[in-house]
């Protein structure tokens, strides 16, 4: 992990298109302003980590059947 | 055929170039209709066949008509709003032990069935549960 210490109003450049700046810093919290291209998704960690877990825990196995889950079926009605 | 003890159809292969959030690598995916039950959706890594999820149409949950998929999301399968061919689910948690059906909206999966393109965008309302019930859903009908 790089590590590099800023203030308040410095940048950071990540590759071409990606620029990070610090805003502003108070009792602990860091403001921190991102400039990306639209086609890079941005997330806080502990939620995109939420996502990551609930997706590998959805998965469906051989013991999951679809008539496992029949009852919920007949009252989908649109 | 069968994927996991499902009858499937329809299969139709999408690219999710971005993977999904836990399997970044795996970008294609097969889309099936589930034979019998409409609202459903089987979708199955090519790479890892045993990535096997069940999606649900967003239609089929009440609360989701308030869901606002950002126009930055759209557009990493080239779409904009009111495009036409453009699916919404909700990706189906089953507990086998409790029982409980949850659908997942605050990641909800987006298809543009023309280009064939896929995505899993993470929506920043927290009021959205990633474990939402779908008794709720019986309870309004």
């Amino acid at each position: 992990m790089l590590v590099l210490t800023r203030k308040p109003g410095d940048k950071i450049r990540i590759g071409n298109n990606i620029l990070l700046t610090v805003i502003s810093s108070n009792f602990g919290q860091i403001k921190i302003g991102i400039d990306a291209p639209q086609d890079i998704h941005i997330y806080r960690e502990e939620l995109y980590a939420k996502i990551q877990a609930q997706n590998k825990s959805s998965l469906v196995t051989d013991s999951i059947s679809i008539t496992d889950i029949k009852g919920w079926f007949d009252k989908m009605d649109k | 055929m069968l994927i996991q003890n499902i009858q499937i159809s329809d299969k139709t292969l999408i690219n999710f170039n971005d993977g999904l959030p836990g399997f970044e690598k795996y970008s294609q995916f097969n889309l099936a209709n589930v034979k019998g039950y409409p609202y459903f959706k089987v979708l199955q890594s090519v790479d890892e066949p045993n990535v096997v999820l069940l999606l649900l149409e967003k239609e089929c949950v009440e609360i989701s008509k308030n869901i606002h998929v950002p126009r930055t999301a759209l557009k990493k399968i080239n779409v904009d709003y009111n495009d036409p061919d453009v699916g919404y689910y909700f990706i189906l948690f089953y507990d086998k032990e409790l029982s409980t059906l949850t659908a997942n909206l605050r990641a909800p999966i987006l298809i543009n069935y023309n280009d064939a393109l896929g995505y899993q965008t993470i929506l920043d309302d927290e009021n959205l549960s990633i474990h939402y019930p779908l008794n709720v859903f019986k309870a309004e009908k």
